[in-house]
């Protein structure tokens, strides 16, 4: 059952990756891109984080690849018509990665293929109160930082976003 | 569920596996029937509470009994209707978007125990994982409004997506002290810690007042989550047409349509069971209701009361309805999570 | 067919290839962006995968960190990309070298 969540949803992640980067459209690039991160929530159910995986759904599905979808479709037409003029300027990277991608992913399948499975996650293993004893005990500091992260990235976005500049300092 | 597993392990020789699979199978026709059934009588009583609500009657005819089959006849006719996608309509997109608002309410549904053991998903972290699924719909919307390449489209899809992610801050926000009451975040668990007659319910003012107050930041956070009046801004008729649905018809707008009563009922489930009991009968002596009959009942009278509101307030502007959010509603259901914590600290009730 | 933690890293390292191939060779800085954010995520498996190894929920804890961190990106992102759109009416970047010339 963990194998098949597994396998599946690693595959579709990629899927949704590489279609992402596929797709000309600035629209259809994002639902590729939220496909993607569904998919992650499902290997993260694999790897026994359910906590992280329902997050990831209402992180990225729910929050961040909406702003995306909005600010897309607030720029509308130039973002799509951008790119249809040429596509991949740089050829040497677009064809030198890929292929290295392939060779990664094979070789860790390969070394995979024989090494032992990952062990079973204890009792209780990823549930929310653990992640809460952790977050608000050995990573209370890293906690309160991160808060403050996104308070500065509040008003960061808050500031560049206003149209006037009618800031009361200014 | 249990009883359904044996049933298929023991009655009809399935292995585990197999089991497993037949009692999902079972309980997804059993979901959809309801969903479709509770679109169909929901929009009935919309009809008929919006009627008595502005002194006439509402649908009379059809079905001879008050109108009772307006709303079959209406399927019907949706059902029958052409099917139109717009020739400069993205569409891919176009046909994908109201599977995908529908495919998000129903997720959510498979988390909603309608009595004791009787819920399609049993898992632990329910209450979180019907709050995750249901922001997909914020996804379908906008493809929905983007697909149709329609100017009030994307007016109604864009303000939906805004409306939608701002109040489901307040929403999960309210919810919160109830999950720090029962220690659990399982539906089932929340259910349970509510056992035993109306004033152990976590709507008691006198146990936790500040659970009182986050029922109403819930029920109005609901409200505009579900994009019903006064904050259906999204499909202002007299602005917008009818916002991001303005150009389906058919069988792709009887999803819209599926999905936002499905909802509807969702989010009064869901304050059913976090807020009242549950499928407990508010007195005791009441034993011999069925379990799930109390809890269809409490999401019933949810809804008529989302119906009295929708039909009785004016609606808000756009401006007006985020500042309610963001400098109202966030601050009191903070507030109340804090509030509720040091309540509970200070009369032992915390687990 | 197991779950090993050498296929988590396998995974994780091509989903941020194609990530990294994504952010070389797209010109629309908003795609760019949706390129970093899958990049993250693949990190994001690598910690969830060595916290199943080891038994120890620690990178549950840093994955939620990384989706702060993610989040705050986005938001500051698109809002520069927002304000150059306005400012240059383009979100191509090989028409946003002034910085070059």
């Amino acid at each position: 059952m963990e194998a098949f969540l597994f396998f599946t949803c690693g595959a579709l992640m990629l899927l949704g990756g590489v279609m992402m980067v596929l797709q000309r459209s600035a629209v259809v690039a994002a639902l590729w891109l939220v496909f993607a991160f569904i998919a992650a929530a499902g290997v993260f159910a694999a790897l026994s984080a359910p906590f992280v995986a329902i997050m990831q759904v209402l992180v990225y599905a729910g929050a961040i690849m909406v702003l995306f979808l909005f600010v897309i479709m607030m720029l509308h037409g130039p973002v799509l018509d951008g790119e249809r003029k040429r596509l991949p300027l740089p050829m040497w990277p677009a064809v030198a990665i890929p292929p290295l991608a392939v060779l990664v992913l094979v070789g860790g399948w390969l070394s995979g293929r024989k090494a032992e499975a990952l062990p079973a996650a204890p009792e209780g293993f990823g549930a929310p109160a653990q992640i809460a004893n952790l977050l608000l005990g050995r990573y209370l500091l890293a906690f309160e930082l991160i808060s403050i992260v996104l308070l500065v990235a509040l008003i960061g976005a808050l500031t560049l976003g206003l149209r006037e500049r009618k800031l009361p300092w200014s | 569920m249990k009883l359904m597993y044996d049933f298929f392990t023991g009655q009809l020789g399935l292995g585990a596996a197999g089991a497993n699979i037949t009692v999902a199978a079972v309980m997804a026709v059993i979901m959809f029937t309801v969903m479709a059934l509770c679109a169909i009588i929901l929009t009935w009583m919309e009809r008929k509470v919006a009627g008595f609500m502005q002194s006439r009657y509402g649908p009379m005819y059809t079905g001879r009994f008050h109108g009772w089959a307006q709303a079959v006849a209406d399927m019907l006719k949706i059902l029958g209707k052409e099917d139109i996608i717009p020739a400069e309509a993205d569409k891919g997109l176009f046909k994908f978007a109201p599977i995908l608002v529908l495919l998000g309410s129903l997720l959510a549904w498979a988390a909603i125990p309608w009595a004791p053991d009787f819920v399609a998903a049993d898992f632990d972290l329910g209450l979180f994982y019907i709050f995750a699924v249901s922001s997909l719909v914020v996804i379908g919307i906008l493809m929905a409004g983007w697909a149709s390449n329609n100017k009030w489209s994307l007016y109604g899809a864009a303000r939906g997506a805004a409306q939608m992610i701002s109040y489901e801050i307040p929403l999960a926000l309210a919810v919160v002290p109830v999950v720090m009451r029962a220690g659990s975040l399982n539906p089932q668990d929340i259910v349970i810690a509510q056992q035993g007659g109306i004033w152990h319910w976590n709507i008691n003012p006198i146990t936790n007042p500040f659970l009182f107050i986050a029922f109403f930041m819930y029920f109005i956070a609901s409200i505009a989550e579900t994009n019903r009046g006064p904050f259906d801004m999204p499909e202002t008729e007299s602005e917008l047409v009818a916002g991001y649905h303005t150009e389906y018809t058919g069988m792709r707008f009887a999803f819209f349509f599926l999905a936002e009563y499905a909802n509807l009922f969702l989010v009064s489930m869901i304050a059913a069971l976090v807020f009242l009991g549950g499928w407990w009968a508010p007195f005791p002596g009441m034993g011999w209701i069925p379990p799930a009959l109390n809890f269809i009942i409490k999401g019933v009278l949810l809804v008529f009361l989302n119906m009295w509101v929708r039909w009785t307030l004016p609606r808000v502007r756009v401006d007006q309805l985020m500042h309610l959010c963001w400098k109202v509603m966030i601050p009191v259901s903070l507030l109340c999570v804090v509030g509720a914590g040091v309540w509970m600290m200070a009369w032992g009730q915390l687990k | 067919m197991v779950v090993s933690l050498n296929l988590c890293l396998g995974l994780a390292a091509a989903i941020f290839v194609v990530g990294m191939t994504g952010f070389v060779v797209r010109r629309n800085t908003l795609v760019m962006l949706m390129c970093i954010e899958l990049m993250l995520s693949s990190v994001n498996l690598v910690f969830a995968a060595f916290s199943r190894q080891l038994g120890d929920a620690s990178g549950h804890v840093f994955v939620l960190m990384n989706f702060a961190v993610a989040a705050a990106e986005a938001a500051i992102g698109l809002a520069m990309l927002v304000e150059i759109y306005r400012r240059r009416r383009t979100v191509d970047v090989d028409e946003l070298k002034s910085l070059m010339e």
